[in-house]
């Protein structure tokens, strides 16, 4: 027999106005998504082959972690303390976390809800007092956190690097906290996903598509419509100074003779914006690139290769020039001294950013009405009776 | 296991006082509809499960059990027809109903990773208890439903009957006042079962409404006060087994020497068929009520025949049951009137004939 706490009879019939004893009608958000949170995550991550997963996950950061630092020291072609290679070695850390987790982030956050469906414990959790909203946000914020966990497993090595130098720390907590919101993009994709489609195996893969329509898409996009910028500007040869080489490399011809010649050349002002929803860039961009270039042209040793972000931030910026700065001797001009240095592009993460959070917005949407219940329409192959 | 009959700590222990001004009670749906793209799942039911018995719901597979029961539960949406659940709609007001319904599906929904203990805690935290109230419910439906020992362990190690056990015990942690039971025995042991029984019998004398279904009918004939009988999506009618009217049909005859017996029945002019098979020493008799059964029986022990058994030959819900099929394959079913509010009509006509 029970023990005997409070008043064991249960008065028949009655109970309707006991909310505030036994309950209330309404879930607050915070009990609902602190409960829905830990129950997913005790669910998912009691198992020994997460841990093992995580162990791996950390062994192949640290390979990558050691083979960034050798090709920056064969790059720079410094000795072997290296000792600006943290940014390097922090970027290659960052792109290779963002590139595994674009990998994770669908397989753990599109089996949720439809995983559950299977299970038969979403119906039981439907029952509850939780509101649609409520528990797709609760299972979103339980992939999140687990995605993010092979974030905080890469951290030691980001301590790795800044210990290596040449890191400024700003730059660095928005790379990790850009990198942590793109996994909540992704997360936020697949739990809806999952809500949306009757099986697991159908809504991981439309996840994939879906990720890869953002990281590879955009590229495939913007290099489809690149032949369709092409444009021509009128130029004349250039003259460069022949006894400062290394100079006029960077701050372009001296002088320009001769007449001018339609040069052909692409204005991709229109469509670099293509590339702005993808995952990489978001991050790369988000990062203001250090004001101060370690490169010191009269020391050819200070030369060192730019990480993988800091070239893709520098790619997209690049590609938002007018034509006249590719060109040598635009209209007959040598560039501004300078001008070229100066060219700070605008950002473009808050335009990618806003389209993936529109996307996965409505996504969630969607997914919500499909947990909604009463349900007017089962998820397909159900079963009926 | 726990005691049978027991006394007012009988039933899923209550951690809070209920008031007593009750509103309308139990379960209530008429004319309820359902379909599924092409597949018409209901087609007109109407179930009444007062609050304070355990009402069965009946039929073969695939007549449409489960999607009521889901309709009940506020997880699907009635095409037509009404639903109060304690008085509320499910489609207004789903989190109120939700509040006072405790569903135990028929595919076990279980976290495997999760113990028994902290499932009861998680879904009494989902139902809105506090932290405290919840960890103590659980604790006390683990003892409830003997379910202690095992309550730290993943649930996955349960058996079949131990998750059905825990199922019980989640579908009443928020202390509803309507019960949905969705083939809540499939699968248990004879012991299991009994026990079952003994708790749904203690909940309903608490003042719950309960409703279970099955198709199993010996399993319900043990514990079910009504019984609403389904078939192809319409209620086909109600059984009332309380009631002491319905003792008549076949019953099962075994005397120790059954060429003593046969003479006497022959004397009386009762019909009497000899049991095929093994069972030599028995004959089965029709009657027409307890009046008669009692009857015959004195008859037949005042001429010397040295009776061992006399018995109904299948259980009352089994002979509802039966009488109603032979009554619906001899008066076939009026062709279907219309979608819904049609099929509504229908059924309670059928459910009317059905009715005795």
């Amino acid at each position: 027999m029970p023990p005997a706490d409070g008043p064991t009879q249960v008065d028949g019939g009655g109970g309707s106005g006991a909310a505030g004893a036994a309950g209330v009608e309404r879930l607050g958000w915070g009990r609902a998504l602190s409960t829905v949170v830990r129950m997913e995550l005790q669910q998912h991550l009691r198992s020994r082959a997460w841990y093992i997963m995580l162990a791996v996950w950390f062994v192949v950061i640290g390979l990558v972690t050691w083979g960034a630092f050798a090709s920056f020291n064969v790059l720079s072609a410094e000795g072997p303390s290296g000792l600006r290679a943290g940014r390097y070695v922090f970027e290659a850390v960052v792109g290779f976390v963002l590139l595994f987790g674009l990998l994770v982030a669908p397989a753990m956050s599109a089996s949720t809800i439809s995983g559950s469906r299977a299970g038969g414990t979403l119906a039981v959790m439907q029952v509850t007092l939780l509101t649609p909203g409520q528990l797709l946000t609760g299972k979103w914020l339980a992939s999140w956190a687990a995605a993010l966990a092979f974030l905080a497993t890469a951290l030691p090595y980001i301590v790795v690097a800044m210990t290596l130098g040449g890191l400024d720390v700003s730059g660095l907590v928005v790379f990790v906290v850009m990198v942590a919101v793109e996994l909540g993009v992704v997360c936020a994709i697949g739990t809806a996903v999952s809500a949306i489609s009757a099986r697991t195996l159908f809504a991981v893969v439309a996840t994939y598509l879906l990720v890869a329509l953002f990281s590879l898409g955009t590229i495939v996009a913007f290099a489809l419509t690149m032949p369709l910028t092409q444009t021509t500007v009128p130029a004349n040869i250039p003259q460069w100074n022949t006894e400062a080489e290394g100079e006029a490399a960077a701050d372009g011809p001296d002088a320009c003779f001769g007449r001018l010649h339609p040069q052909t050349t692409y204005d991709t002002r229109a469509t670099y914006w293509m590339l702005a929803a993808n995952p990489f860039v978001v991050v790369s961009d988000a990062v203001r690139t250090p004001a101060q270039v370690p490169y010191d042209s009269d020391d050819p040793d200070t030369w060192a290769p730019d990480g993988v972000m800091t070239s893709i931030s520098f790619a997209v910026r690049y590609l938002q020039r007018p034509p006249e700065m590719k060109v040598s001797c635009a209209h007959g001009e040598p560039a501004q001294p300078g001008a070229e240095a100066a060219w700070r592009g605008t950002p473009v993460w808050p335009l990618g950013l806003g389209l993936q959070l529109a996307v996965g917005g409505a996504l969630f949407a969607w997914g919500r009405y499909r947990v909604a219940t009463p349900a007017a329409r089962l998820p397909r192959g159900h079963r009926v009776t | 296991m726990t005691t049978p009959g027991g006394t007012e700590e009988a039933g899923p222990p209550a951690a809070l006082d209920l008031p007593p001004d009750a509103p309308p009670s139990g379960i209530t749906a008429t004319g309820v509809a359902r379909r599924f793209g092409p597949v018409r799942a209901l087609r007109g039911v109407d179930v009444m499960a007062p609050a304070g018995a355990i009402t069965a719901l009946v039929g073969p597979n695939g007549s449409g059990k489960t999607t009521l029961m889901m309709v009940l539960a506020s997880l699907l949406r009635p095409d037509a027809g009404s639903v109060r659940i304690a008085g509320v709609d499910p489609v207004q007001d789903p989190a109120a109903v939700r509040r006072h319904t405790g569903w135990m599906p028929d595919t076990l929904g279980v976290w495997e990773a999760l113990t028994a203990r902290e499932i009861l805690e998680m879904m009494g935290r989902l139902y809105g208890l506090d932290r405290d109230i919840a960890r103590s419910r659980a604790g006390q439906l683990l003892e409830w439903q003997e379910l202690s020992t095992l309550a730290d362990e993943p649930a996955r190690v349960l058996s079949r009957g131990q998750q059905q056990r825990l199922s019980l015990a989640r579908a009443v942690v928020h202390e509803p006042q309507v019960l949905l039971l969705d083939e809540p025995a499939s699968g248990l042991d004879p012991g299991s079962r009994i026990r079952l029984r003994d708790d749904l019998r203690q909940m309903a004398a608490a003042g719950k409404a309960i409703l279970v279904s099955s198709h199993v009918l010996s399993e319900l004939d043990e514990m079910a006060d009504l019984a609403v009988f389904m078939h192809d999506g319409r209620s086909v009618g109600v059984e009332d087994l309380a009631g002491d009217g319905a003792a008549g049909g076949r019953y099962l005859l075994t005397a120790l020497d059954v060429r003593a017996l046969l003479p006497v029945l022959e004397r009386y002019a009762v019909a009497y068929r000899q049991q095929p098979g093994r069972r030599q020493d028995s004959v089965s008799v029709e009657v027409a009520s307890a009046d008669e059964a009692a009857d015959l029986l004195s008859i037949l022990v005042a001429a010397g025949v040295r009776v061992v058994a006399f018995t109904p030959e299948a259980s009352r819900l089994e002979t509802a049951y039966l009488e109603l099929d032979r009554m619906r394959s001899a008066a076939p079913v009026a062709p279907d009137a219309g979608r819904t509010g049609g099929a509504g009509r229908a059924s309670r006509r059928v459910g009317r004939r059905g009715n005795r």
